[in-house]
């Protein structure tokens, strides 16, 4: 019974670390940029396809491969900002949302043309048989996954806090205006949260395809399932996100493994429909009047 | 007016002999799903002219097909009283959502419908029992007008029902936005604070959209069940709120025609780019990130700019006649209002420290104090956007603490706000009509059926608004945008507003600020003619020369406490208020 | 502003152009048009693929030789997008537009009942290939009278498999089955057969369609003390509980219904450690060309799928495509003329021997396939048993 129960536990931090990353990088888009990502979980996607491509086709080292996939995530990701996002700037908040729909749609599609629509596995270094903590049973692959989610989600941190440029996020985050005067050049921060916010998301793809496997569809669940993390951390909300992605992952394994799994997916927007009626601004969100 | 008249009938015509013109059944199929999408679209598009976009719409849609079908297959019933029955209940249950919802904003909104539809989604492919899960409603009956002996069979059937449906829709959604309904959703989304205070209730009008929205989706998706006759959880899938989404925002969104002109192109599109089918999603996506990029006020928008040579939208400046007295349209009925004890706290700060004053009938009373005194916190509770703490606000006797400012605004108590006074895309008559909200007398049949006494309260809502621009001096600039008026126009205009609603104690937040001495002077004389018409006045302020000159008593604050009050003169002398001002920078004018 | 003028002309233009280039393509040739609905985007756009690039092979084998009736077939393949609702449009268009007298489709079962009562309105048959919800071919169903459909349905492959139950030493089940209508369906038919053969199913668990990560449910089985792991599903999503399952600690015997995944698939897919052992329901035997009806065909389809460097792991599902496009092609034969009703007629008394077995209608429009039962031994192929479609056909009539 409580050999179940942890190992249940167990599944769900690994799976929400993933969350967690994917959350952080929406979170801080729309906290610095204000712009709600729907291709979020295209950059999910593209950071699994760019490892498979690397490492399973063009037999690039896995752990080379790995990084390189982020970083072209990440440029992606910048680019996308420059020439799309950053003229769309002063446009009503539905505008620059409904780019990032039609953004998705665009790479969804275009992965369907370039890598054929079936799943491909990731042969990844790591031996299948799993790690045994007495009756719980990890394999190497998911430890992997999290330890690296957990080094991520450490090194954002302190990129956030310690860094020059992290001060410059900040500054951003806090007040537009007053960032641009005190002489923080916005257009770069702009570029960079977004290209850091979509790295991140291309390094969850990246590790859960390694976990499981890769197809162009990936994304949309992915995509879905870290918005239910930000609204529940916060929108804007660092530590939220965070929170955020691991309360989910482990309350769906939870919820699979003792209600239905039938409604596993729903048990996310269920929380955050129930949390946002007695907080509305999320766990950790600033409460905002409205009137 | 009568051109548009002649278009639709010329539309109208070309819609019904459609089907005998040679337009195949492939066709008219596709117009019928057009026209099912115009519906779901044009729902969207009015809640969206409140600035919110709600992307879980397709759950209404398929909350209102499986309504009816379930409806009509188990219980026998016949489509025609199940789909309006359906459409009905779909709107309860966007009310439902509403007001679990409505008081978020922005973004959260936006993603909370998305869960809200992901949830419907799997119970629809969960509850086995209700829907059959994943495994499809099949044999829902198709609709008929009453009795089975009166089944539509054909394609032209069914196209007809469409045009009608979609006939409606769209003098309904044309109806509400062109009324005062419309005027209040774009104040909503443009400043929110000013249309409370104008006397426009948010929340209610965000709740008559969604509803309207709702019941619009469920007789769509009503209509749908009985015209596909299957149903199956797809439905709900994310893929349709999309469609949708780009209909909107690409047709033109808080445009009449937006979503009719969307919901063609892009049913259209699609089909036409069967041609190029491995590549023909690629090339739905550039084709929307390119209207998005470069057409986000949406086709309609542009097309009609292309019509008329210009970008915007049509500009008239109209130079009413002066025929009618405007200070007619000012007229106060001496309210009275009493601060009594009132605390704000934030955190273990007192920003105002049991604060009490009182303003007489016809007086002109001015708040000032340093920076950071509390007198804007003051003017937040006075008018609802602040909750206090403790103490009580009192207007013509009754008692107004902690309600919310639309309803401070219908009794007769209007602010001016300091920065954000105007809404800055409209039309300087637009703002002003606006603020005529809170007399309307008619009621919502009467707007939608245009009648003879809505017509009217119109006609005279629209000469007030005239009337009270050229009272404050902008005859000339009735048809400019707001935002594209000078700093002392636009304040000016912020005047206007702040009168339209007809009210009896005026509250100006700073007017003076960024004006120079000339605008000041003809402040002060408009402040003074709008007394002289019975209404009080409570101003804060920091230019001394308007206090002094215009004011008949002044109350000091420092720190949230009261220190001081009395006449100008008597302010001027006092020790209390000379320290407090002593480095601050500012200069007591000389009487 | 300028620029906004231009792209809304560019954008015009682009509408015209294309409404240009459609007006040209549908001038009528030759050929006898059949429609086809697949789905080619979304999730299950691998499925599709490989159905229709088996359809593609079936039409050139049959071009090749001259056609049907002296003319040249022609496959008009439109996507469903995996949506029912686009099904229907995809119907609409073949039959209003196309004309096609026709149609082999749609993959899904709700993607194919949302266009059946379409269909029978206009009369067109439909020759359903992969669908296996019982409701298809039930009277009650509307449109039900035009269907004629080769694969079977899941009722049919638990009898056919039902038999060897008791030989596989499955006695406490847990059934993992993907949450649609396949699913459902098998679950339903697999639970009563193994009732009637002494087994227990201690758990079923429902999947979606994109999920990956079926440690809570596997969890649970261990929990459960089950002996053996049922699966419905594809073969991705098989291939990946099966990994799970080792990962887990979970090795017990399984077996996955469905048809679609198979040894080397799954081999491919999870490797030969975690799918060693694992059981498979198939239609088709790649391998053995003598086991399907028609062995002459049965090798050239092979051989052409690996010389036009096809995926390998979709030549069993491939071969759906192949079974419908030969079956209608000898329908039209039988018909002598390429109309839907002399088509619909003669569907009705077809006998054609294809890949699935013997493929002919019984009263519902059903057929009944060859059920195989396949194993991965010591990394490879397998086969277990076997109950050809000849012995069903057999017992339905003794019924």
């Amino acid at each position: 019974m409580l050999a179940e129960l942890v190992q249940h536990i167990v599944n769900g931090l690994i799976v929400g670390g993933g969350y967690a990353l994917m959350g952080i990088g929406l979170t801080l888009i729309f906290g610095i940029m204000r712009v709600v990502n729907f291709a979020h979980g295209e950059f999910f996607m593209m950071g699994a396809f760019f490892l498979f491509t690397l490492f399973s086709l063009w037999g690039v080292n896995f752990f080379l491969a790995s990084v390189l996939s982020v970083i072209g995530v990440g440029l992606v990701g910048a680019v996308v900002e420059r020439v799309i996002l950053r003229r769309l700037r002063l446009q009503p908040i539905e505008i620059p949302m409904l780019a990032t729909v039609a953004l998705s749609v665009i790479i969804q599609n275009a992965a369907i043309l370039l890598w054929d629509p079936s799943p491909k596995t990731i042969r990844h270094v790591f031996s299948p048989l799993p790690l045994t903590l007495g009756p719980i049973h990890v394999v190497s692959i998911r430890i992997f996954a999290g330890l690296v989610a957990v080094a991520l989600i450490l090194g954002s941190h302190l990129l956030i806090q310690k860094t020059r440029i992290g001060r410059a996020m900040r500054a951003t985050f806090q007040d537009t205006d007053m960032a641009r005067l005190t002489g923080v050049d916005v257009d770069k921060v702009y570029m960079f949260t977004f290209a850091f916010g979509a790295a991140l998301a291309g390094a969850s793809g990246a590790l859960l395809g390694a976990v499981f496997w890769v197809y162009p569809a990936m994304g949309d669940l992915a995509a879905l399932k870290s918005f239910a993390v930000v609204i529940m951390g916060g929108l804007g909300n660092f530590l939220g996100a965070i929170v955020g992605g691991l309360l989910l992952g482990v309350s769906e394994s939870l919820g699979a493994g003792y209600i239905s799994s039938g409604y596993k997916d729903a048990i996310g927007f269920v929380l955050i429909i129930l949390l946002l009626l007695w907080r509305p601004q999320g766990l950790f969100g600033k409460k905002v009047i409205h009137r | 007016m009568r051109s548009r008249a002649v278009w639709s009938a010329v539309l109208a015509g070309v819609v019904l002999a459609l089907p005998f013109l040679g337009v195949d059944d492939y066709y008219l199929h596709l117009l019928i799903m057009a026209g099912l999408f115009f519906l779901l679209a044009a729902g969207m598009n009015l809640l969206l002219t409140a600035g919110q976009l709600n992307l879980g719409h397709t759950a209404f849609f398929g909350i209102g097909a499986y309504a009816s079908a379930l409806l009509s297959l188990h219980f026998s019933l016949s489509p025609l009283w199940t789909l309006p029955t359906a459409a009905a209940f779909t709107g309860f249950v966007g009310y439902l959502l509403g007001r679990l919802t409505l008081k978020l904003r922005g973004a959260y909104f936006v993603l909370v419908t998305v869960g809200f539809a992901e949830v419907i989604r799997l119970v629809a492919t969960n509850w086995m029992d209700l829907t059959q899960g994943p495994m499809g409603l099949a044999g829902v009956p198709p609709f008929n007008l009453g009795t089975e002996r009166w089944t539509l069979v054909s394609k032209r059937d069914y196209y007809y029902l469409m045009a009608v449906t979609a006939g409606g829709t769209l003098f309904l959604t044309s109806r509400l936005l062109g009324s005062r309904v419309g005027r209040a959703l774009a104040a909503i989304q443009s400043n929110e604070s000013l249309a409370e205070s104008s006397g426009i209730s948010a929340y209610t009008h965000t709740m008559l959209a969604m509803v309207v929205s709702c019941t619009l989706a469920g007789a769509a998706g009503g209509f749908y069940a009985h015209y596909i006759t299957f149903l199956s959880p797809e439905l709900f899938g994310f893929q349709n709120t999309v469609t949708m989404a780009v209909m909107v925002v690409a047709g033109g969104q808080g445009m009449v025609l937006g979503p009719a002109v969307g919901s063609l192109v892009f049913t259209f599109v699609p089909e036409l780019l069967r041609m190029a089918t491995f590549y023909r999603m690629l090339l739905y996506g550039v084709i929307l990130l390119l209207v998005v990029m470069y057409m986000p006020r949406g086709l309609v928008f542009y097309l009609k700019a292309l019509l008329r040579g210009r970008a915007g939208a049509p500009v008239s400046s109209e130079d009413a006649g002066a025929g009618f007295a405007p200070e007619a349209l000012v007229h106060g009925d001496s309210a009275a209002l009493a601060v009594r004890g009132v605390t704000v706290r934030f955190g273990g700060l007192a920003a105002v420290d049991d604060l009490s004053l009182g303003l007489g009938r016809g007086e002109i009373l001015a708040l000032i104090g340093p920076n950071g005194a509390g007198k804007s916190t003051a003017f937040n509770v006075i008018t609802g956007f602040q909750a206090a703490d403790a103490g009580r606000v009192e207007f013509d006797g009754a008692d107004i603490t902690g309600l919310p400012p639309y309803r401070i605004a219908e009794r007769g108590l209007v602010r001016m706000f300091q920065r954000t006074s105007v809404f800055p895309e409209a039309p300087a008559l637009a703002n002003v009509l606006t603020a005529c909200h809170r007399l309307a007398r008619t009621r919502l049949w009467e707007l939608i059926f245009l009648t003879h006494a809505y017509r009217e309260e119109e006609r005279r809502h629209r000469e007030r608004a005239l009337g009270l621009l050229h009272f404050v001096g902008l005859g000339r600039k009735v048809g400019e945008a707001a935002k594209n008026l000078s700093c002392g126009e636009q304040r000016l205009l912020g005047l206007a507003i702040a009168l339209a609603p007809d009210p009896s104690v005026l509250l100006l937040d700073e007017p003076a600020a960024g004006l120079n001495a000339v605008e000041t002077g003809e402040l002060m004389h408009l402040i003074e003619t709008i007394r002289g018409r019975g209404l009080s006045v409570l101003l804060v302020e920091h230019d001394m020369k308007l206090v002094m000159g215009l004011c008949d008593r002044v109350v000091v604050l420092n720190y949230g406490v009261r220190i001081a009050e009395g006449t100008p003169a008597e302010i001027q002398r006092h020790p209390e208020v000379v320290r407090a001002y002593l480095g601050s920078g500012e200069i007591l004018a000389d009487a | 502003m300028k620029i906004s003028k231009v792209i809304t002309l560019i954008v015009l233009a682009a509408f015209a152009g294309v409404l240009a280039a459609g007006a040209l393509q549908a001038q009528t040739k030759e050929p006898i048009k059949v429609g086809m609905i697949q789905p080619l985007s979304g999730p299950i756009a691998a499925a599709g693929s490989y159905i229709t690039n088996g359809a593609k092979i079936a039409v050139e084998r049959i071009n090749a030789k001259g056609g049907v009736l002296g003319r040249p077939l022609e496959l008009i393949i439109e996507d469903n997008k995996s949506d029912p609702a686009e099904t229907r449009n995809a119907a609409e268009k073949l039959i209003v537009r196309d004309k096609v007298p026709v149609i082999i489709g749609a993959w899904g079962s709700s993607m194919t009942l949302a266009m059946m009562p379409l269909a029978a309105q206009h009369g067109i048959p439909l020759v359903v290939e992969t669908s296996s919800s019982g409701k298809i071919t039930d009277p009650k169903t509307p449109g039900q009278k035009v269907v004629s459909r080769i694969s079977p349905t899941s009722e049919l492959e638990a009898v056919g498999a039902g038999a060897l139950i008791p030989t596989l030493g499955m006695k406490k089940i847990g059934y993992l089955a993907v949450n649609t209508d396949w699913g459902r369906g098998a679950v339903a038919a697999f639970g009563e057969a193994f009732k009637k053969n002494g087994a227990t199913v201690e758990a079923v668990e429902y999947v979606g369609q994109a999920d990956t990560d079926f440690y809570a449910q596997l969890t649970k089985f261990k929990a459960a003390g089950v002996d053996s792991v049922v699966i419905t599903d594809d073969a991705p999503k098989a291939a990946k509980m099966l990994q799970q399952m080792k990962e887990l600690g979970l090795n017990v015997k399984v077996l996955v219904t469905g048809g679609s995944a198979w040894p080397d698939s799954i081999v491919q897919l999870a490797g030969a450690k975690a799918a060693e052992g694992a059981m498979f329901i198939n239609f088709f035997n790649p391998y053995d060309a003598a086991m399907a009806g028609d062995p002459e065909a049965s090798r050239a389809y092979v051989e052409d799928w690996k010389k036009k460097g096809l995926p390998w792991i979709g030549v069993v599902e491939g071969m759906r495509g192949f079974d419908a496009v030969y079956v209608v092609a000898k329908a039209i034969e039988a018909a002598k003329e390429p109309t839907a009703p002399k088509i619909m007629a003669a569907l009705k008394t077809l006998e054609a021997r294809g890949l699935y077995g013997l493929n002919k209608f019984d009263q519902n429009g059903q057929s009944y396939c060859n059920i195989i039962v396949t194993q991965v031994k010591d990394g490879k192929y397998s086969v277990v048993a076997m109950t050809p479609s000849s012995k069903l056909w057999e017992m339905s009539a003794a019924k």
